[in-house]
């Protein structure tokens, strides 16, 4: 819908936030696609400022992107805002998200989150004060209903989860 | 059969819309068809200026075939397709869209302010249920502050993005986005730095809800209170089709009247917001006043009237002078020139923002049409910043860029353009043009022709660089149009005549056309009848001055001006504003309406005559300037003062023979202008043109207003002394500023960039190159 018929970016000041790694990365995701459609690098480019800093995304680190891919800043922050899996508020060690869509939902996902909840004294959305776990506000059904009720701790899948293998999970938790 | 689809011509289709049969053009939409056939389908994102993105899906038809109701915005045509606008299933999809609309939008038409004439209103009128089925809680979105032009309300919000296509495929400056996602989407900025657009006005009338309003005009008024008049913007010289919209005989806001040759169905801020600048009475003049003994005393029309009558009589023609501004109407620069004629001076001038008159007059060069410059394929700006000084015209070249067309610019800065510039050549104000006679020397050395006389042998002592050299050759080679735009930068320059030699030499060698970009809305109208003098008047002393529609601001050399204005025996100003510094000047001020205010027609920079009609009550006293003229030809005595009515004269003006085609100016000598210390380049910021935006507050208080600064590189601070930020003191032989010090990349190096149009520069000459910083004050 959107094409890129606007001049650019003429004043590049964040560039330097940017590691080398991640600008390696984002290299890497540019090459795969036209360079009219250089937007579409956008979410490999997000996921790796987000892993460069500590799991979230700054409106520095966005400009950083939008400077380095050329595209508007507006886009970025778009597709920011639009997955769950980007994080634009400072986020815990730990990443947290405890799938509520329909299978899980139907096996007591929302018993999961209030237990979770409760054992952590956070609500969804929130941090533990020591800056240990992050709750995240929802995620979407990723194809583990077969293990459900399921959460995804750091990317990793924990499924048929019960009140005992939370305790062991979360308790196992730096 | 066959014989109907033999009829239909190759590049259309033959369709059935509700049972007629029309034919569409082919890969066009259905909506296309049913709005080119006056058949009614309801939307909300689909707008003809803007691309498609079928999100609202109130269009919903009912297709033949199709298993399922298909948006008409997003649907081709194909042969033999059977459309039903208002079948049950048409109607079920856009009430069921119009259901799910509803749910999340407020239900209190009422307290908003698009109520009355709201889209999303008039539809639910049509397609919604009389009772709301959702109980549940609806969302709500925090505003953000978008600057002093548009306001916002962003729970009312149907993701419509009309507003963000605008910004991204008009604007040019993809400012708003769609944030978060399904139900907690919003529309917002990306930083929450507010509206940078010259053109951002028009999201308002793109919103089909009351998400995004008028922020001077909120609250004011309700739809139906208000009448519609056609006017014309009075800002630029294009003359923009507006609807003034009033209530009771005052003007509370203007949106476009659609007009595809000028402003299409846009309409820039300036034009939009300008009219705040009538509801300023500060400085309103409203009653004829006269300075006696140093006391300004009210009088009647009648006494004021006399006075000047009486000093015209006692004075010797030759010693009058008359200096009108260009936004005038064409009947009282027509009454004026009888006016001037019978009493047999010649000392009229027009053109308050020219300082080179070393040649003489000549009729504006507009060989391309407006709507023809977004067919271009090369475009040269010449000392032009079409964003500001025409931003229609701007978008017309940011059309023709995104067709496909290369633009350079020529200037004294690094502009923020909303389109790229293939090279962006800048200089100091004498280096520049320097560097647009490099281009004639590399065209004249790669082509083998060279300018006669002075022009030629300047160019000699000229060299051009490999950019310059690449720029020739392609404008050499190329067969396609090409389009020299020769802007107010180079209308205002100094070296004016030397930039138009040039640029007239270069043009029929490479087959191109030259547009001049005109100041004020009706300059063309004061050229035809003849308000111009082929001297620069202000050199001379003339015992009465009289000031028609215009500031000291309005002067390209306000300090030169003043020394006139003081030195003479009488100042009459007709205005509708006179601030301080004209007052303290003044002897007799009749206060006369201003464009809005009075009837009377304007001829645009591409020579297109328009009408407009009064939309606003002028305060007190105020007179039409024609009324005011038509009486004191007929107190002088003079003949054909008898005019009834405005249309009369009207009459007149439309009978005014075009001016001859002008030919190129000769150039005898060239100045080795010489400048010490810094250049001055005399900017005029987009908001200090005319008495009225200069009073408009929304306008003043936006991102584009500019501030008492002077500018300069950043790599000239140590040479000046001084720090960014300071109260320094501009000087301009013996003069001074009292300016703040910035700093931008975008000046190039040795240039000072002055703020031009503002009580802070008033002692400042567009035309003496030569200023220093001194002196910052504690």
């Amino acid at each position: 819908m959107f094409q890129i018929v606007n001049p650019q970016n003429t004043e590049k000041t964040h560039l330097d936030l940017l590691t080398d790694e991640t600008k390696a990365t984002i290299d890497y995701w540019l090459k795969k696609y036209p360079h009219e459609q250089r937007r579409s690098a956008v979410l490999g480019a997000l996921h790796a400022v987000q892993d460069q800093n500590g799991g979230w995304i700054s409106t520095e680190l966005m400009a950083a992107v939008s400077e380095y891919i050329d595209i508007p800043l507006v886009w970025v922050r778009e597709a920011a805002e639009f997955y769950s899996m980007f994080h634009t508020q400072p986020v815990g060690r730990h990443k947290i998200s405890i799938c509520t869509n329909i299978s899980c939902m139907l096996r007591g996902a929302d018993k999961v989150v209030k237990y979770a909840e409760d054992k952590l004294n956070i609500k969804l959305g929130q941090t533990t004060e020591d800056g240990r776990i992050t709750l995240v506000m929802e995620e979407e059904c990723v194809a583990a209903c077969t293990g459900a009720p399921m959460m995804i701790i750091d990317g990793h899948y924990h499924e048929n989860l019960t009140e005992e293998t939370i305790d062991e999970i979360l308790g196992g938790l730096e | 059969m066959t014989e109907t689809s033999n009829q239909v011509p190759e590049d259309k289709v033959s369709i059935e819309i509700d049972g007629q049969t029309v034919l569409a053009d082919k890969g066009s939409m259905i909506i296309h068809a049913t709005d080119a056939h006056g058949i009614n389908v309801p939307r909300f994102c689909y707008h003809k200026k803007l691309s498609i993105a079928a999100n609202c899906r109130m269009c919903m038809v009912d297709v033949e075939k199709a298993p399922k109701p298909l948006p008409a915005c997003a649907t081709p045509v194909v042969d033999g397709m059977k459309i039903y606008t208002r079948s049950k299933r048409a109607t079920s999809g856009q009430k069921n869209a119009m259901e799910f609309l509803l749910i999340n939008h407020p239900l209190d038409c009422p307290i908003c302010d698009q109520g009355g004439e709201c889209e999303l209103q008039d539809v639910a009128m049509g397609y919604g249920r009389d009772v709301s089925r959702f109980v549940e809680g609806k969302r709500s979105v925090a505003d953000e502050d978008l600057g002093s032009l548009v306001a916002s309300d962003m729970t009312r919000c149907i993701h419509c993005t009309r507003c963000v296509r605008f910004l991204n495929e008009i604007a040019g400056t993809d400012e708003l986005g769609g944030i978060g996602r399904g139900d907690r989407t919003y529309i917002a900025t990306a930083i929450g730095q507010g509206l940078d657009s010259e053109m951002s006005g028009n999201i308002i009338d793109l919103c089909p809800v009351g998400a995004l309003t008028n922020k001077p005009f909120r609250f004011k008024a309700r739809a139906w209170e208000l009448m519609a008049t056609a006017g014309l913007s009075m800002h630029d010289a294009l003359g923009s089709n507006i609807y003034y919209h009033t209530r009771h005989g005052k003007i509370l806001r203007a949106v476009p009247r659609e007009n595809e040759s000028i402003n299409e169905a846009w309409l820039s801020d300036r034009d939009r917001y300008g009219i705040h600048g009538l509801n300023n009475d500060q400085d309103r003049v409203t009653q004829p006043m006269v300075k006696q003994s140093g006391q300004w005393n009210v009088i009647t029309w009648e006494q004021a009237l006399t006075i000047l009558a009486d000093k015209l009589k006692d004075t010797a023609a030759e010693e009058v002078a008359l200096y009108t501004g260009q936004h005038t109407t064409s009947e009282e620069y027509f009454l004026l020139k009888k006016l001037f004629d019978q009493l047999g001076s010649d000392q009229h001038e027009h053109r308050l923002s020219t300082v080179d008159f070393s040649a003489s007059f000549q009729a504006p060069r507009t060989e391309v049409s407006l709507a023809d410059v977004a067919e271009q394929k090369q475009i040269i700006m010449v000392g032009c910043y079409a964003r500001h000084e025409q931003p229609i015209l701007n978008h017309k070249i940011r059309q023709a860029w995104l067709n496909g067309a290369e633009v350079n610019a020529f200037g004294p800065c690094h502009f923020e353009q909303n389109f790229d510039l293939k090279l962006d050549i800048t200089g100091h104000q004498m280096d520049w043009v320097k560097k647009l006679g490099s281009l004639a020397l590399s065209l004249a050395e790669i082509s083998g022709r060279k300018p006669d006389g002075a022009l030629g042998d300047w160019l000699q002592q000229q060299s051009a660089d490999e950019d310059i050299n690449s720029l020739a050759k392609s404008l050499l080679k190329n067969d396609h149009k090409t389009l020299f735009i020769l802007g107010q930068i180079s209308a205002r320059h100094p070296q004016a005549q030397l930039i138009k030699a040039l640029v007239e030499w270069m043009a029929p060698l490479v087959d191109a056309s030259i547009n001049q970009v005109l100041d004020g809305a009706n300059s063309m109208g004061a050229a035809l009848n003849g308000l111009y003098n082929d001297q620069d008047i202000k050199r001379n002393d003339h015992a009465v001055n009289l000031i028609y529609q215009a500031e000291i601001q309005d002067f390209a050399e306000p300090a030169k001006i003043k020394e006139c204005l003081v030195n003479s025996e009488m100042t009459v100003v007709f205005n509708a504003f006179c601030d301080e510094a004209l007052k303290s000047r003044a002897d007799l001020i009749l206060p006369i309406a201003l464009l809005p205010e009075t009837s009377g027609s304007l001829i645009n920079n591409y020579g297109q005559r328009q009408d407009a009609l009064v939309a606003h009550k002028a305060p007190g006293d105020t007179k039409p300037g024609w009324r005011v003229l038509r009486v004191l030809g007929n107190i002088l005595g003079f003949d054909g003062f008898e005019y009834e009515d405005v249309h009369e004269v009207m009459q007149e003006t439309e009978q005014l023979k075009s001016l001859p085609t002008p030919v190129p100016v000769a150039i005898k000598e060239i100045d080795a202008y010489k400048a010490k210390g810094l250049v001055l380049y005399a900017h005029h910021g987009i908001y200090d043109g005319d008495a009225l935006v200069r009073r408009s507050r929304p306008l003043q208080e936006s991102k584009l207003a500019t501030a008492d600064t002077v500018y300069v590189n950043p790599g000239d601070l140590l040479s000046i002394g001084f720090e960014a930020g300071d109260l320094v003191s501009v000087e301009q032989n013996g003069r001074y500023a009292e300016l703040t010090l910035a700093t931008d990349e975008a000046v190039p190096t040795g240039s000072a960039v002055i703020n031009m149009g503002r009580l802070s520069t008033l002692n400042i000459n567009a035309g003496e190159l030569s200023v220093s910083i001194i002196g910052a004050q504690s």
